[in-house]
Parts: C-alpha cells; sequence; structure tokens
C-alpha cells in the first residue's frame, strides 16, 4: 500500500467514526426530543385531570352547601311555625280557662247578669222533656244541694215529681237528670256544655282570636 | 469498533435521560393530581344562612308576641260572649 492509499483509508475511516456518530447524536437527540413531548403530554393530562377534580369538589361543595343552606331555611321554619303554634295553643288554652273560671263564678253566684238558680231550672226541665219522666231525680255539686231543692219545688209546679239525688257529681256546674230506676240520665252540665261547644267552635274561636295578626 | 461503542454509549446516555425525563413528568403529574385532592375549596355563599335563620325565627317571636297582645285584647269580651253562647246555646244534654 502507498503512501497516498493509506492517508485516503485513514480519511475514509474517519469520516465513517463521525458518521456513525453523527447518527448516533441525531438518535439521541430524537429519544430525548420523544421523551420531552411524552413529558408535556403527561403533565398535561395531569393538569385536565387536576382541574377535573378540582370542578367536581366545587360542585360537589357547591351542593352540599346549598343543601346545607336548604337544611338550616327549613329547620328555621319549622321552629318559627312551633313558636307560633304553641303561642297560639297557649292563648288558646288561657281563653278557654277563663271561659271555665267564669263558669264556675257563675255556678257560684258571683257573676251579676247570671242567676244560676234559674239555669238550673230551664236545664232540669229540659231534661224531664227530655226523657220524658213524670218523677225524676236531680243531682249535682254538692253545694248546689239547696238550689236544687228549690228546683224541684219549681219542677213541681209544672207537674213534674222531682227529687234531689243523695248523690252528687264533680262538675262546675249544671245538672244531671235521671229517671226513678237510674236507668236513663240528662247530662246538662256547664263541663258537657263547654265541652260540646269546644268541639264545635273552636277552630272559629281559634279565627276571631287571631284574626288579622 | 470504537465508533460503535461511543454511539452505543451516547444512545444509551440518551435513553436514560428520556427515562428520567418521563419519570419526573410522571412525578409531577402525581403531585399535581394530589395537590388537586387536597387543595381547599372555596364556596362563595351569596347567602348569609345565619343571618337569614335568625330572621325567620325573630319574625315568629315577633308575630307571637302579636299574637298575645292582639288575643289579649280580645279575649275578655269573647270569653263573655262564649260563656253566654254556652251557657243559653244548644250544647247541652246528652242521654
Amino acid at each position: 500500500m502507498s503512501g497516498e492509499e493509506v492517508v485516503s483509508v485513514d480519511r475514509d475511516s474517519e469520516a465513517i467514526v463521525r458518521a456513525i456518530l453523527k447518527m448516533a447524536e441525531d438518535r439521541a437527540n430524537a429519544i430525548r426530543k420523544e421523551a420531552e413531548k411524552r413529558a408535556k403530554e403527561i403533565i398535561e393530562s395531569a393538569r385536565k385531570e387536576a382541574e377535573e377534580i378540582l370542578r367536581s369538589r366545587r360542585e360537589r361543595a357547591e351542593r352540599e352547601m346549598r343543601e346545607e343552606i336548604a337544611r338550616k331555611r327549613s329547620a328555621a321554619e319549622v321552629e318559627a311555625n312551633q313558636i307560633i303554634l304553641m303561642t297560639k295553643s297557649e292563648l288558646l288554652r288561657e281563653f278557654f280557662r277563663k271561659v271555665h273560671e267564669k263558669l264556675a263564678s257563675i255556678a257560684d253566684g258571683q257573676e251579676p247578669g247570671w242567676n244560676y238558680e234559674e239555669i238550673l231550672t230551664k236545664y232540669s226541665l229540659e231534661g224531664a222533656k227530655i226523657l220524658g219522666e213524670k218523677e225524676i231525680f236531680l243531682m249535682g255539686r254538692e253545694k248546689d244541694r239547696s238550689l236544687l231543692e228549690k228546683v224541684a219545688k219549681k219542677l213541681e209546679k209544672e207537674g213534674i215529681k222531682a227529687s234531689v239525688d243523695e248523690r252528687t257529681v264533680p262538675v262546675i256546674g249544671g245538672v244531671v237528670v235521671r229517671d226513678g230506676k237510674d236507668e236513663r240520665r240528662y247530662y246538662n252540665t256547664f263541663d258537657g256544655r263547654l265541652r260540646a261547644y269546644r268541639e264545635a267552635k273552636e277552630i272559629e274561636i281559634i279565627g276571631r282570636l287571631f284574626e288579622g295578626v | 469498533m470504537e465508533a460503535e461503542k461511543e454511539a452505543a454509549k451516547i444512545i444509551q446516555e440518551a435513553e436514560e435521560e428520556a427515562k428520567r425525563i418521563i419519570e419526573e413528568a410522571e412525578e409531577e403529574a402525581k403531585r399535581i393530581v394530589e395537590e388537586a385532592k387536597n387543595a381547599p375549596v372555596e364556596v362563595s355563599v351569596m347567602e348569609n344562612v345565619e343571618k337569614e335563620v335568625a330572621e325567620i325565627v325573630h319574625r315568629a317571636k315577633v308575630k307571637a308576641e302579636e299574637l298575645r297582645k292582639v288575643a289579649s285584647e280580645r279575649i275578655n269580651s269573647l270569653v263573655d260572649e262564649v260563656v253566654r253562647e254556652v251557657l243559653e246555646g244548644e250544647w247541652g244534654g246528652s242521654s
């Protein structure tokens, strides 16, 4: 091999080496570039996932907050209704307590404008008529015994034989009329009348007590 | 042969760097997702519900007071009327 030939072979070898290294560098650069691209995709995907997580958590928190607000509002409305209902109930109790008190006062003869004896006479007559008996017994409070004796005498003038029963009844006032054999009774007491009245008219009374408020 | 070894080394280093880049990206991705899972979420509440709730109850108390006032003005005359109806009306008598 001549000297010129040796120089030529060295140059070819260097060219081959450079080419091999160049190819390797290119490949290395491509690998790095591909990795960076993939890394960007991974980060981008993670950011999207994070946004979705945050959006979902925010929506859930807002929904829970709205539900909590609705629960609190509803509980407050229930409490408000209870306050109103309890007040009405208390005032209605107070009202009927006063009615009861007044009826008791009338029965004790302490109310001007009311004649308890006349009331007992009227109630006893009603009872006698309803029972259709000519002989009746009157039952009332222990403290009404003397009044009932007077009533019995009045009834006799109406052609009804009336006696005062030995037994008494625990009532505010009024009378229980019974037949001779005590098979039938007619209750004309203040308590019964008040009970019947309340059953029939309580709603109307509520309306009148609280109308316009 | 030396050039081929050098080339293989260059590529291997690139592959190792690529692997590290991907692993770092994956770590960063995990961190981003975890952060989103644990970050405090702020909810804008337009209504001041506590104030509204207190207002509802307060209104009921005011109304209850008004009911007491109005009812107490009406009770006495209504008691007289009801007592008359109870004693004179068609409520009595059950046999």
